[in-house]
């Protein structure tokens, strides 16, 4: 498939010190209010080998929570972005279930799942990434360079732990930068 | 309610009953948080001559207004009690006020829990853990964690509740032990060690404390709050200092710290240490041994480190830590260059659960008294400590920590050890029964009127004078004028860059910055973006507006300033009601007449006069009397009255000690006049 | 080229869309939609949140008419195709239209199964399949409600008529409800859930008749007769095989396609419900009739109609269901699945039953096949699946697990992340306190 001219969150775990400054600002951001829970990124901790996975949704090609999702309320935005229509919602989770990364997240007022929307038009950008500026474990980028920093270093790595066995393109390898 | 919570969760153990305390709009503006709670609290709800292992002994946990939020660097938790490794002077069995700031994020996990502050209060009748999830507390059986290292112990808690997202705030084997400086961590290995909170929680049976969270933080003005974090972090994302931080760690400060005699070396018998650059420094330890950085919660810098010793007789360990005063104490202090070896010592310190530094400093005194002759093998059960001797220290670490041999003794601090011994107290850098941190106290003059002035014992996180330093004091040039006054500041430049060892200008910085430091700690926030590397500016510039944007309350700059005031007055009043006032504030006669042994500064001592005067000075300045106490204006002015009849019985046993025969514990300056 | 899509469902609906945005020739493709139905695409899933009023009507539908004409797809409402010439490469529709093609696509679905019950076709019976069934459902004014059948549609119908303040009771012939997708743990948990939910769930119980004169009055089981003045039928879904048999195309019990859907006929497609295909994992005849399956087969006809060479990798079963706070997720083999399709010594079960929810996950051959989640273990059903795509050795997996991405940079998280899920111990070796220290 064709890529197209899109911008895209690429996550480096590998950077990524735990701070949880991404999740605070995406709080912020969308709600007003400071919690881990009204993040659209979040972070898996595995502290005790000090490591930290920054999830966020990836907006695959070939989004598996558009096919699930029995309300059709799982969208794709001109930016790209997978997002959850909340009029539409019903909070039956099948987008949280079928998603590789488990990326869309549950508000805890609502019960109705969201996901990144690359923070829509804000002038900042994307809020999570601008909050990582010193880390440098999110990065804003062309969907060309990501694929292509992807297609480098941790390739073979990826796809021998991350690819399905399907024909089709691997819709939820994650993604990488390198330097 | 915005910014804060509103609520303080109390504990009882013995009765495994928890209680929860809603606060007023009144009461956080005057103590506005964290440090300021818990302050307010130690004070109040201790008694003089207390023993700090009663089970009334409050152990509180503050986080403040920003903590939790957005703003950046606000992921501290101060943690405070009163102090069983601090004491005074007089007697060793005189404690006063302990506290301890801690980073990692259990603050913050306090906070969307819906609580400001958690205070324990007495005694479990067996190992206990408390779950904190939101409203529901449960006191769990901990027997199965007891002895366990803190990275064990935080896993199975994690296991055990099946989430790994809980923090868990704990103890090593060394405060259940009692060691007298054993730490609280959490995060498996952000540590609060100074003044043995650990020792407190584990004389309660507390082994640790999990908190699940899942309330969020409001803020009162949203956008305004947006913009303002995003400005102050823009500033740190631009500022050269932190990116030298997050770079290489504090350990950053090891090469200025040779160029002014921050680096204690062998007992902190001197301030330089030849070639320490090449072995600790920042982007060296990086090369080798960094695996990944570890961040404080929402902080953008993480200077935390995590280690992998890759080769060598280390090979494959890994922890968390250490930072430049673990590295220092540990590594410097003993006198030894092997760095892979000093990261195993941090580890196994952070594991155990002790602070690094009073850990480094009862191994650097063993061996500075084997050097003089002081102990021999016979004292120590066969164990002869040599400077730089890694491997042994390694097992007098553990020995400490399970209070084993030798290794008992140690376990309560110097100042016991040579009072016990009998011999040694001349070499015990300390004050008020705290050793000092890496500084030494004869080269930079207002760290050194800090550690003595300090409320919690020896240490520079009470005063953090760091504008002394001549490349503080150019980068924030501003700052001088607000510290010192137009007078002020043209004697400072004058003087500068010399101004550094000399105590002249150090009274007003360092009043001054107690307070400014005092402002990080109230609202939870880091202290070193406003001191060490400074990239944050200012506490007005940078706190400040978050604090009121976050709370909307109606609340000046200046009153922010009065309370930070306020909170290092209650504190010094906590010393002051058991009598230690003017005869602690001071050092040990070794730096009034031992010269620095090498390094640039060799042979600098303090000048005994100029120190009586600079203490009297500091008095003033905080409108003391002088014999340290809190005047009866002072006390009405920050309305906190309910010190005074405490001032006249602290009065009575200064005056009692200063007219009996009795000496100090170790030999120490007191001022003449005031002693017969 | 000439492409006729029959079936206006969501299969024949991908067909085109994928058509038109993703074929370099796509200005070229001819498209029209043969339907049998008045309205444009709407989701059959959506429809029981429709029935219970939690959402609007408006919301079921994924396309509007202005979409086709925009898209520039000629779309034929309420005329059904009923036979195929393959020779004449022609489909007649009962309107005797005549439309000729040069890829035909089979997208037209299945029909409700109706079970041959006394009084099927009375007053008061309806089913929650069509939308046109689904609006007479909704206007429909009742009290008592008995849904026959407990697949995912009917506890969905259930829920929604139990939200509009009926008193609902659903029976399943079979021994627990949702056969095909649960295991007898997890179901019996969901059906509790009903129950504390106000729903009466009768399984292992078969329905011998409906009564009534004209409308609906009772429903007559083998152990009971309820009272009810609304019946829902939710009893499967057939294939629809007649229009395709016309045309003398292979079928079993759907239409047989190969892995490109390709039927036996040249330049016919077929996908989505009415096509027999293979299940993804263990490669056996299947018939998922799942939405997220019917998408990816239609990729792959359009695909293969665009003249690219894509394969179809499997259907594979998906869904979920949630009562209140219960939230719970299927995917892959049953245990009675597997049984039916290996020795026993293949399969195995990995359980866990925790206070955060409940996991079991189905081996074969100690590779992940299927499994179902209840609580915090359903968040993580998307790595699970992963571990099923992937076929990792759960065995192998258990033993290194501790060692997964120890002292790497970057790792793959998702293998930490299923050990922590499944309560491996990170405490089970020495850590590197010790290790330096012995």
């Amino acid at each position: 498939m064709a890529l197209k001219e899109e911008r895209v969150i690429v996550i480096d775990p590998g950077k990524c010190a735990g701070c949880h400054s991404c999740e605070m600002a995406c709080a912020m951001k969308h709600f007003g209010v400071c919690h881990p829970y009204y993040s659209r990124i979040r972070i898996q901790e595995f502290r005790n080998v000090n490591t930290f996975v920054p999830i966020t949704c990836q907006a695959c090609e070939d989004a598996a929570c558009i096919k699930v999702c029995p309300m059709n309320a799982r969208i794709r935005l001109g930016s790209g972005a997978v997002v959850t229509d909340e009029d539409k919602c019903i909070g039956c989770r099948a987008c949280v279930y079928a998603c590789p990364f488990g990326a869309p997240v549950i508000h805890p007022d609502t019960g109705k799942t969201m996901s990144c929307d690359l923070c829509m038009d804000d002038e900042l950008g994307p809020w999570c990434v601008k909050a990582c500026t010193m880390q440098q474990a999110l990065k804003f980028v062309d969907v060309r360079d990501a694929a292509r920093a992807k297609g480098r270093d941790f390739a073979a790595m990826l796809k021998e732990q991350h690819e399905p066995p399907h024909q089709e393109e691997t819709e939820f390898s994650f993604s990488f930068s390198v330097e | 309610m915005h910014g804060w919570k509103g609520r303080r969760l109390r504990l009882d153990l013995t009765n495994r009953t928890y209680e929860i305390e809603q606060l007023s709009v009144d009461y956080f503006k005057k103590w506005i948080g964290g440090r300021g709670f818990n302050s307010d609290v130690v004070y109040h709800e201790t008694r003089q001559g207390m023993d700090p292992l009663d089970p009334d002994n409050p152990l509180c946990f503050g986080s403040g207004p920003l903590s939790g939020t957005f703003a950046p660097l606000s992921g501290r938790t101060t943690v405070s009690c009163r102090s069983p490794m601090t004491c005074s002077n007089m007697d060793t069995a005189i404690h006063g006020h302990g506290d301890t700031n801690m980073g990692g994020a259990f603050g913050p996990f306090m906070k969307y829990a819906g609580y400001d502050q958690i205070i324990v209060k007495g005694k479990a009748d067996k190992p206990v853990w408390v779950f904190i999830d939101d409203g529901k507390i449960s006191f769990r059986d901990a027997s199965h964690l007891w002895g366990l290292g803190a990275k064990k112990a935080t896993i199975k808690i994690q296991e055990e509740l099946g989430d790994p997202d809980v923090k868990v705030s704990m103890i090593g084997p060394a405060g259940e032990n009692l060691v007298r400086y054993a730490c609280v961590l959490n995060n498996f290995s952000s540590s609060g060690g100074r003044t043995g909170m650990g020792c407190v929680m584990g004389s309660k049976n507390l082994k640790a404390i999990a908190v699940r969270g899942t309330k969020p933080i409001t803020i009162a003005r949203p956008e305004e709050f947006a913009k303002l974090a995003w400005a102050l972090r823009e500033k740190i994302h631009n500022s050269p200092s932190a990116i030298r931080r997050r770079a290489e760690g504090s350990m950053d400060l090891f090469d200025v710290g040779n160029a002014i005699g921050i680096n204690a070396h062998r007992n902190v018998s001197t301030g330089f240490m030849p070639g320490i650059e090449e072995a600790y420094g920042g982007m060296q330890w990086a090369e080798q041994f960094l695996f990944r950085r570890k961040a404080c919660w929402s902080c953008p810098v993480a200077c935390g480190r995590y280690t992998l010793i890759k080769e060598g007789k280390y090979a494959g360990f890994s922890c968390g830590g250490p930072e430049m005063e673990s590295l220092c104490n540990l590594g410097c202090r003993i006198d030894t260059y092997d760095i892979a070896a000093v990261n195993v010592l941090c580890g196994m310190v952070n594991d155990l659960g002790m602070d690094s530094v009073s850990a480094g400093a009862a191994l650097s005194w063993t061996m500075e008294a084997f050097e003089k002759g002081y102990i021999t093998e016979q004292d120590t059960g066969g164990i002869r400590l040599e400077w730089g001797d890694t491997e042994t220290s390694m097992k007098v670490i553990e020995m400490i920590a399970r209070r084993q041999g030798f290794g008992d003794l140690l376990a309560e601090g110097n100042i016991r050890v040579a009072e016990k011994l009998g011999i040694g107290q001349d070499i015990v850098p300390h004050c008020r029964g705290l050793e000092h941190i890496s500084v030494d106290p004869r080269i930079t003059m207002g760290f050194s009127l800090g550690y003595a002035m300090s409320t919690r014992g020896s240490d520079h996180l009470k005063n953090y004078s760091c504008v002394e330093f001549p490349g503080c004091a150019k980068s924030r040039s501003y700052q001088v004028e607000e510290i010192f006054g137009p007078e002020g500041a043209k004697k400072f430049w004058e003087d500068f860059p010399k101004e550094l060892n000399e105590l002249d200008t150090k009274p007003v910085l360092c009043a001054w910055s107690e307070k400014n430091k005092c402002v990080a700690d109230l609202v939870s926030c880091c202290c070193q973006a406003i001191g060490s590397w400074g990239g944050a500016g200012t506490w007005q510039e940078a706190y400040y507006p978050l604090l009121i944007a976050a709370t909307g309350i109606d609340l000046s700059p200046e009153e922010v300033f009065q309370s930070a005031e306020r909170v290092v007055n209650i504190e010094r009043a906590h010393w002051l009601r058991d009598g230690s006032g003017i005869q602690d504030d001071t050092h040990i006669d070794r730096y009034f007449d031992e010269g620095v042994h090498d390094g640039p500064f060799k042979g600098m001592v303090i000048d005994r006069e100029k120190w009586a005067w600079a203490q009297q000075e500091y008095y003033k300045t905080h409108g003391w009397d002088e014999l340290g106490f809190i005047t009866e204006d002072k006390a009405r002015e920050l309305k906190i009255e309910d010190v005074l009849p405490d001032m006249e019985c602290g009065k009575k046993i200064i005056r009692q000690w200063l007219d009996s025969d009795k000496k100090a514990v170790t030999p120490m300056f007191v001022p003449t006049g005031l002693k017969k | 080229m000439k492409v006729v899509i029959v079936g206006n469902g969501i299969a024949g609906n991908e067909v085109a869309l994928h058509l038109r945005e993703h074929g370099p020739r796509a200005d070229d493709i001819d498209i029209t939609i043969l339907s049998a139905e008045r309205f444009p695409e709407y989701d059959p899933c959506s429809l029981p949140y429709f029935v219970g009023g939690e959402v609007d009507r408006d919301a079921v539908f994924r396309k509007s008419p202005d979409y086709y004409r925009n898209s520039r797809i000629n779309l034929v409402l309420d005329n059904k195709a009923v036979s195929i010439d393959p020779e004449a490469r022609e489909v007649k529709t009962e309107k005797g239209d005549v439309f000729g093609y040069d890829s035909l696509v089979l997208a037209h679905g299945g029909s409700l199964f109706i079970p041959p019950i006394p009084g099927i076709d009375l007053d008061g019976v309806f089913s929650c399949k069509v939308l046109a069934e689904a609006d007479r459902l909704a206007g429909h004014r009742g009290s008592r409600a008995v849904v026959i059948g407990s697949g995912a549609i009917g506890i969905e119908a259930a829920e929604a008529l139990k939200l509009k303040g009926y008193q609902v009771a659903i029976i399943e012939l079979l021994d627990w409800i949702m056969p095909t997708l649960f295991c007898e743990g997890a179901s019996c948990f969901l059906a509790d859930e009903m129950r504390r939910y106000g729903i009466e769930v009768y399984t292992s119980e078969k329905v011998l008749a409906i009564e009534g004169k004209s409308s609906v009055k009772s429903v007559k089981t083998d152990k009971r007769e309820i009272p009810c003045d609304t019946v829902v039928v939710a009893t499967g879904v057939v294939p629809g095989r007649p229009l395709a048999e016309t045309a003398g195309i292979a079928c079993e019990r759907g239409i047989l396609v190969n892995d490109r859907m390709l039927t036996s006929a040249a330049d016919i497609y077929a996908c989505g419900d009415c096509v027999q295909t293979f299940d993804a994992v263990s490669g056996e005849d299947c018939m998922y009739q799942l939405k997220h399956n019917a998408i990816e087969q239609a990729r792959i006809a359009a695909r293969n109609i665009l003249g690219e060479d894509a394969r179809y990798r499997g259907a594979y079963p998906f869904a979920r269901a949630h009562y209140f706070d219960t939230h719970a997720v299927t995917f892959g083999k049953t245990l009675k699945g597997l049984e039916k399709i290996c020795r026993p010594e293949q399969v195995g079960v990995i359980e866990r039953d925790t206070e955060q929810g409940y996991l079991r996950l189905l081996l074969k051959d100690g590779k992940i096949a299927g499994g179902q989640a209840i609580g915090a273990f359903a968040d993580h059903a998307g790595l699970f699946m992963g571990f099923m795509w992937r076929g990792v050795d759960m065995n192998e997996f258990k033993k290194n697990w501790r060692k997964i991405g120890e002292l790497d940079s970057v790792f793959p998280w998702q293998y930490r992340k299923i050990g922590q899920v499944l309560g491996f111990s990170a405490l089970d070796a020495p850590d590197g306190m010790e290790k330096a220290r012995v």
